[in-house]
């Protein structure tokens, strides 16, 4: 794993697509860089660590992560501004799973103390401002999974009732 | 760290030697997916609890082994490469980090399954590809009356993916549609052995049989059709017109009897039945 801020115009191209960091501009995806971490992994990787108790929030820019909890695939993470390792931030929780690179991948971090302090007040309001979004983003993502789940079961539900 | 009984951790340990020992033979016979699995199934019970004393000692030693033989094994090194990771070694194996080796060979394991899957849906995207060329272009010759080639492409289509369902049926239909029942119906009889649960490839085949005047090899196939799908009663009114045409009246008003017996609402069969009555 290493830490890079080389290519940077490549990078700031790249948090531009992510959703929640659309609305701002060129030079403050720079500032946005400024703290936080890029780094690179490969095959393998161990991103987080299940047990662990670090607080730090992961955004994907490339490439793709498996969440794997006892050699076990419980899930996959392969878009361009998926966020992982929130919950730990939110709850205080020592890691639930291990997150781990599937290939070469490009992620962005911003460790928690960042959301209290990040520098200066225009700097830690734009760190709160990502982490509420991502938050909310999470959130939305949640809901909308669990409406679809909702909707299916009800589906399932009237079906087995019905007989058919 | 988790506390076990003494049991529990004599069985652990036998469980691990175990996994490593087949993760060990698959790897030899070349099998590398089944290999880490075995081995990772080792290291998920040691991580959940730890092992102690003389187990330790003689496993630890026998994972860094299977670790490094698994780095330089050839079709590892070919697979990396591949997906272009070069680091070397991959995997090294070290007393209490048992839970980063269990991800890194996780993730491999997953990776690999990844790709293979997605390979063998690239091939059989280009099977698929492949049959469609080839049916497409042998009916085009077929219709345009170019039916050497064409009998050729549609036979070969037949050769080839004669084992997936429904292209020997179709294949046998299309030659069927292009006026050519003898060749027809040896694809389509094919089709029938294959897949005997496919009613269309009995349907063309009887309407190649009659084509050709075969109406014993019909009344085989009818008789089948009645085996292996049950008595229907359009069934019976298809064989009741089909011995009325070749002049088999107690037969055909035998058949209009059955079909009009199961459903009084086909016409037909009271028709047939009326003549005869």
């Amino acid at each position: 794993m290493a830490e890079t801020t080389s290519d940077e115009d490549k990078i700031v191209s790249l948090l531009a697509r992510m959703p929640m960091l659309k609305m701002f501009e060129r030079e403050q995806l720079r500032q946005v860089l400024a703290y936080t971490k890029i780094r690179r992994y490969d095959l393998g990787d161990t991103i987080i660590e299940e047990g662990q108790n670090d607080q730090t929030l992961f955004f994907l820019i490339t490439g793709n992560v498996y969440v794997v909890k006892n050699g076990v695939n419980i899930g996959e993470f392969s878009n361009t501004g998926d966020i992982f390792g929130e919950m730990s931030i939110i709850d205080g929780s020592v890691r639930s799973a291990s997150i781990v690179a599937g290939g070469k991948s490009l992620c962005m971090s911003i460790a928690a103390t960042f959301f209290e302090n990040a520098g200066n007040e225009q700097q830690t309001l734009m760190c709160q401002n990502i982490l509420f979004r991502a938050i909310a983003q999470i959130l939305a993502e949640r809901l909308r999974t669990m409406n679809e789940d909702n909707i299916t079961l009800r589906k399932e539900i009237e079906s087995l009732k019905s007989g058919r | 760290m988790p506390v076990v009984s003494y049991e529990q951790a004599v069985e652990n340990a036998k469980r691990v030697k175990a996994d490593v020992a087949r993760a060990k033979i698959y790897i030899a016979r070349g099998d590398i997916l089944k290999s880490v699995e075995a081995f990772i199934s080792a290291l998920t019970v040691k991580v959940g609890a730890p092992l102690a004393g003389s187990d330790k000692s003689v496993i630890e030693p026998q994972m860094a082994e299977f670790c490094e033989e698994f780095s330089n094994n050839y079709q590892v090194i070919e697979f990396l490469k591949s997906i272009d990771y070069t680091e070397k070694p991959f995997v090294k194996f070290r007393p209490g980090l048992d839970g980063k080796v269990l991800n890194k060979l996780t993730a491999f394991r997953l990776k690999k399954a990844a790709v293979e899957e997605e390979a063998s849906k690239a091939q059989e995207r280009e099977r698929q590809a492949k049959l469609d060329e080839l049916l497409t272009k042998g009916k085009e010759l077929l219709d345009s009356g170019q039916a050497a080639k064409g009998k050729v492409m549609l036979k070969r289509a037949a050769e080839q993916f004669g084992s997936k369902d429904g292209v020997l049926s179709e294949v046998g239909k299309f030659m069927l549609d292009a006026g050519y029942p003898g060749d027809a119906s040896e694809v389509l009889r094919q089709a029938m052995v294959s897949f005997p649960k496919d009613p269309a490839s009995y349907k063309s085949y009887i309407e190649a049989c009659l084509a050709q005047g075969k109406n014993e090899e019909a009344e085989e196939a009818y008789l089948n059709v009645i085996k292996v799908f049950g008595p229907h009663p359009q069934t019976y009114l298809n064989m009741s017109k089909f011995y009325l045409a070749w002049r088999k009246n107690e037969l055909a008003y035998d058949y209009a009897q059955r079909a009009f017996g199961m459903d009084s609402s086909l016409t037909e069969a009271k028709q047939i039945m009326d003549r005869f009555g």
